[in-house]
């Protein structure tokens, strides 16, 4: 006998971590090896950012940290950095998530936006201290932006697809607390 | 039972915090781990790799193969032009066939006369390239072939006609390559006819630039780039590309390899490869004189 909220919530567990693998999966994939100037959007932290958001029990810290580790060993990344940085960032996230009241869309955006600037920042100066090659500045604020411009993108297909809401008052006997 | 939730909740929140930060710290200290014994960590990456990446071999080729078939009918569209195009240069080829001709029977006489005996040990070993590398600000790919193929650190990989790359990281089974363009990447060329030495400094874009090591005036764009074999890096004389010069002047090098269509690529065996095994080998051993141990012991003794 195993309640359903906690089935429910170990199912969306396992489509995180399905939805994590397909994005390093696809990002993998040797489509264009031309490097070009703008660089793809950071969609696991899009990804991650607005499950947390939305149900903050459905993207456990240590999915999220053994995700981004994994993804830090494939993707040739100095391993345990990022992972650290973006961990800091998410909770933060999560706190803000877990606040009375509903944060409206564009404001999450903003949150998720500046929260992701302050990472990518914080992950650059890591590096230069610690004498890690990187690349320019410009790249880094390309990258901010187009991840920026994905984070909508990822809402949308977070509602509307795999239909990860926010829990409203109205669920709390159906779903249970904040689900 | 909700009561009792949130009352878990409230106790729970300072031991999670906690929790986090020893997390954090942990992840922090692996970083430092990374950092600090780097060949040893680089060495369980590549290990790790060998064991992830061939179990989704079976869903990467076929993915990567129809997409490019999506490319490939897309420029359907272009095929007049193209052909056109293609008759254009096939005219121009025929006179430079002509002249190759003409140029290898030379060669072939010369060689002849020289008695002149190319290199036998640079053999090849060829391998698929299987993925990519995720992150937007590094350059690699990963190849199909591995240690048991007998691939070591260091050797030169190239396409049919160009370098394209360094191995760096080699697994049972698979090996990544660091190409060119990545912004780790260094190559010691010379630049043809003038013969001037010159580093290739990998950026990020497409075309490298070059730091040319003396004479700046003696290297026009058009030249001949090749691998100079300085620094024992790799074999000398591999075609890499055509010096050109970007928008502000500075001299870079268009690349001969086909940097858009990566699919197989040639691993030279060079067996003169220096082992890199430590961080201090990075250093020439003649100026390591002693290493810090044992130095200690011997000013105890």
């Amino acid at each position: 006998m195993v309640d359903p909220i906690t089935t429910r919530r170990f199912g969306f567990r396992c489509v995180f971590f399905g939805l994590c693998a397909a994005i390093i999966f696809l990002k993998m994939l040797p489509l264009s090896t031309i490097p070009r100037s703008v660089p793809g959007p950071d969609l696991l932290f899009c990804l991650t950012a607005v499950w947390i958001m939305r149900r903050p029990r459905w993207a456990p810290v240590g999915l999220i940290v053994l995700v981004h580790l994994i993804a830090d060993v494939l993707f040739l990344r100095p391993i345990g950095l990022w992972p650290a940085i973006s961990l800091l960032g998410y909770e933060y996230l999560r706190r803000k998530a877990a606040g009375p009241t509903e944060i409206a869309i564009p404001l999450e955006v903003g949150i998720a936006a500046a929260t992701f600037a302050v990472m990518v920042l914080a992950n650059a100066l890591f590096q230069f201290v610690f004498g890690v090659g990187q690349p320019t500045f410009l790249t880094l604020i390309y990258h901010v932006i187009v991840t920026v411009i994905a984070y909508p993108l990822m809402i949308a297909f977070s509602h509307f697809v795999v239909r990860v809401r926010r829990a409203r008052p109205t669920d709390v006997d159906g779903s249970g607390i904040a689900a | 039972m909700a009561r009792e939730r949130y009352g878990q909740e409230e106790y729970g929140r300072p031991v999670r915090r906690v929790l986090i930060g020893l997390l954090v710290v942990i992840l922090l200290a692996v970083f430092g781990v990374w950092r600090i014994d780097n060949p040893r960590v680089e060495r369980f990456r590549a290990a790790m790799i060998d064991r992830i990446v061939p179990s989704f071999d079976w869903a990467l080729v076929p993915v990567t193969r129809v997409s490019r078939m999506v490319d490939d009918f897309q420029s359907y569209s272009r095929i007049y032009e193209q052909n056109q195009e293609l008759r254009r240069e096939l005219q121009q080829l025929k006179s430079w066939r002509e002249a190759a001709l003409q140029l290898e029977q030379e060669n072939a006489r010369l060689l002849d006369l020289n008695k002149v005996r190319l290199n036998a040990r640079l053999t090849y070993v060829t391998g698929v390239v299987l993925t990519d590398n995720g992150s937007p600000f590094r350059r690699s790919v990963l190849l199909n072939v591995g240690a048991r193929d007998g691939v070591q650190d260091g050797w030169a990989t190239m396409d049919g006609l160009g370098l394209v790359g360094r191995i760096s990281g080699v697994g049972e089974r698979t090996s990544r390559v660091i190409l060119l363009t990545d912004s780790n990447s260094r190559v010691p060329v010379s630049i043809q006819p003038s013969g001037q030495k010159a580093l290739l400094i990998g950026d990020n874009t497409l075309a490298p630039p070059v730091d040319v090591a003396d004479n700046l005036e003696d290297v026009r764009p058009g030249d001949r780039v090749v691998t100079s074999g300085d620094g024992k890096v790799f074999p000398a004389d591999i075609l890499v590309g055509q010096i050109a010069q970007g928008p502000n002047g500075r001299l870079r090098v268009k690349l001969a390899a086909d940097y858009g269509r990566l699919e197989f690529l040639r691993v030279l065996r060079n067996p003169e490869t220096p082992v890199i095994a430590t961080t201090g080998a990075l250093i020439a051993p003649d100026e390591i004189p002693v290493s810090a141990g044992e130095a200690v012991g011997a000013s105890d003794g």
